[in-house]
């Protein structure tokens, strides 16, 4: 077994069920990237990277960005392409650039890793073969879950505790726990 | 005695309402906005921007949508802007009758 075998061995071990988090949608759980990069960290440590490919696209119109990561494990690599929403301004500047980008190349690196095989158990490998429009269903998904989201009274980053009384009340603007509507809670 | 200001349209939202806080001393006073595109009977469809205020202006934000069927009711008002000078004349609405969402129509009630 080569060394890079080894790590991917490890690398793909499946994540602790502790470590899955709800989805905002209700639909099952999703892994969060600070996971994979602990993983990647602690198990490939120097013998991984990442490395942005060109300039992040901003898509005005779909309010999205894209970027193209490429992640090295030893000497293989792999591409991903990652997706993030941005907010706009009553003018429509872009307010959030960074958080957008940073988002976006977060998801492209889960992306990327995931043709490593990394968080995926070999059963749900094996069931995603074939399976192309679930695997963009997935995608969008994924999106959603990297989402900077931010109060928008206050600025103050949503915790996941916030997005669920949203969902709950069916508030589809942002708001935290102190700052919620009251009449949105009736 | 004040003049008569009542105005009554119904149409259909242009676009996404969308929210703004306005600061107002220590208070943020929310602040709703849409368009509402209103065809007369001769077919030409005007699009009338409509402003709903405080709690009232949070809650039609957050029902209406994009296409969406609506009936509003409130009074028109002029404003300059000081930057540009250019006047707007919106409608300030009491009261939003929300209707079909879009894709629903009457026979498919």
């Amino acid at each position: 077994m080569t060394i890079f075998d080894e790590l991917i061995v490890k690398l793909c071990e499946p994540f602790r069920k502790e470590v899955h988090e709800p989805r905002y949608d209700g639909h099952g759980t999703y892994i969060p990237i600070h996971v994979y990069l602990q993983r990647l960290n602690a198990v490939a440590g120097e013998n991984w990277s990442h490395e942005r490919i060109g300039e992040p696209t901003f898509y005005m119109e779909d309010r999205m960005v894209h970027t193209v990561v490429k992640v090295s494990i030893l000497n293989r690599s792999h591409m991903g392409e990652g997706f993030s929403k941005f907010q706009v301004d009553d003018k429509g500047r872009i307010i959030n650039r960074h958080y957008a980008i940073r988002s976006a190349t977060k998801d492209a690196i889960r992306d990327a890793i995931s043709f490593f095989g990394i968080g995926k158990s070999f059963n749900e490998m094996t069931r995603d073969i074939g399976v192309a429009s679930n695997h963009l269903q997935e995608k969008e998904n994924r999106v959603s879950d990297i989402i900077d989201r931010h109060c928008m009274k206050c600025g103050a980053r949503l915790s996941d505790q916030d997005v669920e009384v949203l969902t709950k009340y069916k508030v589809k603007f942002d708001y935290c726990n102190e700052h919620i509507p009251k009449h949105f809670k009736k | 005695m004040s003049d008569i200001n009542n105005l009554v349209l119904s149409g259909r939202l242009t676009d996404d309402p969308q929210l703004y806080y306005v600061k107002k001393g220590n208070e943020q006073v929310p602040v709703c906005n849409f368009s509402v595109a209103s065809e007369d009977k001769f077919g030409r469809t005007s699009f009338i921007p409509v402003i709903v205020w405080r709690n009232y202006g949070e809650s039609v934000a957050n029902y209406l949508e994009k296409g969406q069927e609506v009936i509003v009711s409130g009074a028109i008002y002029s404003r300059k802007d000081k930057k540009t000078g250019r006047t707007f004349v919106e409608v300030h609405a009491n009261e939003v009758k929300y209707g079909n969402k879009p894709g629903v129509t009457h026979d498919n009630i």
